[in-house]
Order: C-alpha cells, then sequence, then structure tokens
C-alpha cells in the first residue's frame, strides 16, 4: 500500500512548523506508522535538531537529488523509533538547488516502504514552499491565534486553494494560551477556524515543555505531546475528540471557575 | 455572579481579541479580493455614476463594502433609490446586489428589494 505525502507549511516563519512536523514524525511513528521526515528547508537546516539527529547525518536531500548518494544513504534512522527516518535539508546550498519536480520524484519513492512522508515546508511563498508542496497528497496549515500568522495562514491556503491540482487543507491552531483567550485578549481556536475557514486537525496549547524538549531533541510531553499524538491519529483516520483545554487552567482560571467564570 | 468575576478579572476597556478578529476580518477580504478601499471608493463612484443613468439615488446612503462569507468574497452593496417628487406613484425602494470576488467568474446576483 502506498503511503501519504503530508506537507507542514505556514507562511510565517517562527510559528512551530517545524517543532510540529518533528513531534507528528515521532508521534506518527510511536503509533507504529512507517514514517520518513524530509526537512524542505534548504539552507537553513531545524528538522535534525529538532529531532536529536543533528550528529548522525552524512548526505542531504541535495545530496540525492544530484545523485552524489542514494536516497537510502541520506535517511538517518532516528534512534528512539527504527520505523522513523529523517531526510535532512543542505545546510551549504540554497532552495534553488532542487525543483518541484525533484521533490516529487523523492516522495513517490518514498511512499512505497513508508506509511506516511512529511515534509517541512519553509517560511514564505516562493520556491522552498512550491517545492515543499508539490508532492503533497494534504497540506497541514500551522497557525498561531495571532493576526500576522492568521493573515500568512489565509495567504497560504488562498495559494493552495489555486492550485492546479488543489490538495486537502487542514489546519493546525499552535500555542494557544487558554486564559489570555479567556481574559478576550487572543483570538480563540474558533475565532480562527471562522476567519480561515477550513477544517482544523488540531491544537496545540503553549507551554513551557516544547522548549525544553527542543532544548533537548526530543519529542513533547505532557499536554503538548497528547495533542500531537491527538493529530497523529486523525491523520491515520480516527475520529479523536478535540482536548479539553480548560482542564487544567492556572490559579486564576480554577479560581474563575470556582466563581462559575465562563 | 459570573459577570462580575468577569469584570472583576478583565479590564473591559481591553478586549484586543475582539480589536484582532475585527481587523484581520478587513484585512482578510482586502487582501483576498486584492482591492483596497481607495479602489473600491473609486469603484463605487464609478458605479453610483453609471445608476445615475437610470435613476435616481441617495448618494449619501450608498454602502459598498467587501464581505467574507466562508471563503468566498463578496462585494455588497446597498444603494437606496430617491424619493421620488415627479411620480408619486412610485415606490421608493432599493437596489441591492452582491458580486462575488473569490472566483474569476463573478457573478452579479439580484436581491430582493428592501422594504424600509
Amino acid at each position: 500500500m502506498s503511503g501519504r505525502v503530508i506537507t507542514i507549511t505556514s507562511g510565517k516563519g517562527g510559528v512551530g512548523k517545524t517543532t510540529t512536523t518533528a513531534n507528528l514524525a515521532m508521534s506518527l511513528a510511536s503509533l507504529e506508522q512507517r514514517v520518513v521526515a524530509i526537512d524542505a528547508d534548504i539552507g537553513l537546516r531545524n528538522l535534525d535538531l529538532m529531532m536529536g539527529l543533528e550528529n548522525r547525518i552524512v548526505y542531504d536531500l541535495v545530496d540525492v537529488v544530484e545523485g552524489r548518494c542514494k536516497l537510502k544513504q541520506a535517511m538517518v534512522k532516528h534512534k528512539d523509533y527504527p520505523a522513523l527516518a529523517l531526510i535532512p535539508a543542505s545546510q551549504v546550498r540554497d532552495k534553488t538547488a532542487i525543483s518541484p519536480q525533484d521533490m516529487i520524484t523523492v516522495a513517490n519513492e518514498l511512499k512505497h516502504a513508508h506509511d506516511f512522508v512529511l515534509i517541512d515546508s519553509p517560511a514564505g511563498i516562493e520556491w522552498g514552499f512550491k517545492n515543499a508542496v508539490a508532492p503533497a497528497d494534504e497540506v497541514l496549515v500551522v497557525t498561531n491565534p495571532e493576526v500576522s500568522a492568521v493573515r500568512d495562514a489565509d495567504r497560504i491556503i488562498g495559494l493552495l486553494e489555486a492550485e492546479e491540482r488543489p490538495v486537502p487543507v487542514r489546519l493546525i491552531v499552535n500555542r494557544i494560551k487558554l486564559g489570555m483567550v479567556r481574559r478576550g485578549d487572543m483570538l480563540s481556536v474558533e475565532d480562527v477556524v471562522s476567519l480561515l475557514s477550513i477544517k482544523l486537525i488540531g491544537v496545540v496549547p503553549d507551554d513551557e515543555i516544547i522548549i525544553k524538549s527542543s532544548n533537548e531533541g526530543v519529542a513533547a510531553t505532557g499536554r503538548p505531546k497528547q495533542a500531537f499524538e491527538d493529530i497523529a491519529r486523525r491523520l491515520m483516520g480516527e475520529k479523536v475528540p478535540f482536548m479539553n483545554l480548560d482542564s487544567n487552567g492556572g490559579v486564576l482560571e480554577r479560581f474563575r471557575k470556582l466563581f462559575g467564570g465562563g | 455572579m459570573s459577570n462580575i468575576v468577569d469584570r472583576f478579572f478583565s479590564r473591559k476597556d481591553q478586549r484586543s481579541a475582539k480589536t484582532a478578529m475585527e481587523r484581520l476580518r478587513f484585512v482578510l477580504v482586502t487582501d483576498r479580493s486584492q482591492l483596497s478601499p481607495e479602489k473600491l471608493r473609486e469603484m463605487q463612484a464609478e458605479i453610483i455614476e453609471v445608476i445615475k443613468k437610470y435613476c435616481r439615488i441617495d448618494e449619501s446612503a450608498v454602502e459598498m463594502k467587501l464581505e467574507l462569507r466562508e471563503r468566498e468574497n463578496y462585494l455588497v452593496a446597498d444603494i437606496p433609490l430617491a424619493k421620488s417628487v415627479e411620480q408619486p406613484h412610485e415606490e421608493p425602494g432599493r437596489i441591492a446586489f452582491s458580486l462575488q470576488t473569490s472566483n474569476s467568474s463573478s457573478k452579479l446576483e439580484e436581491e430582493e428589494e428592501d422594504s424600509e
């Protein structure tokens, strides 16, 4: 059976694309899926760091495309999940070293032996983005509940809809801070979904755990881990209810709840 | 009770999420239609000129705006006809139409007459 190619993109930089890709890849692998993650951010390699594989890189995506190595040789096996591999981005070349057709060729070859091929797109709407979405069967757009991130997400969704071969697009709202939403100082998930009018596949709470786990190059723990695992299961076709972000509010939240607020 | 607590914990003057929503609604529809507020005003003036060839309208009350409906964008216009003095038998009415801007084949759809 052929696997699915899923591209993770956002338009705006710094919304958590790479963190999301790394954690989804690790979540899918822990659910016994065969996964390969491709870092398509040529020149700004980072997925390797998020997955804790930076010391094991020999070849990269550009080496594959330019024929200096076999695809298999560029696949860095994950230390904790044998069914997970990374194809790193080149750190020395720029994005024009690869074409959309190259990405399609690589992804098609990987599809046969994997359940999921995840592609971490670079920020922006230019060359790198076009490369990253060219082979996609599906696209996940990551955004934050913040004006510029939502605007850029809308732009990306518009571009994807205008593609010759439109693919399903689903939304991940990352870094939601429930306390701020409650105070009316942050867009809620509902707000973002109503503005962008696309299907939601996941909500990831803002959590310091993410910084800690990325420091160590390991999978997130706690509530973010749960959120990523939920998304992974939804990708696998399971019906998973959305996490109740209300359940673990701060002291203020609990106090408010005690008095019936919200 | 809930209201009192809400008031206590949130500064009413600082509903920044609401402001964000309003700003985004405006900017998304402008981005999607690639119609700046200035272009919109220009177009409104031209449309009014065309309509004036055929009927008298209350220019000061003309309202034309872009609106988000799901992933479709609409140009919505509210154009009240002037109350006619010469022809008292004519009911004052209004022209209302909306123009979809999200796809290339823009369609002009007539809406039911609004009675005031």
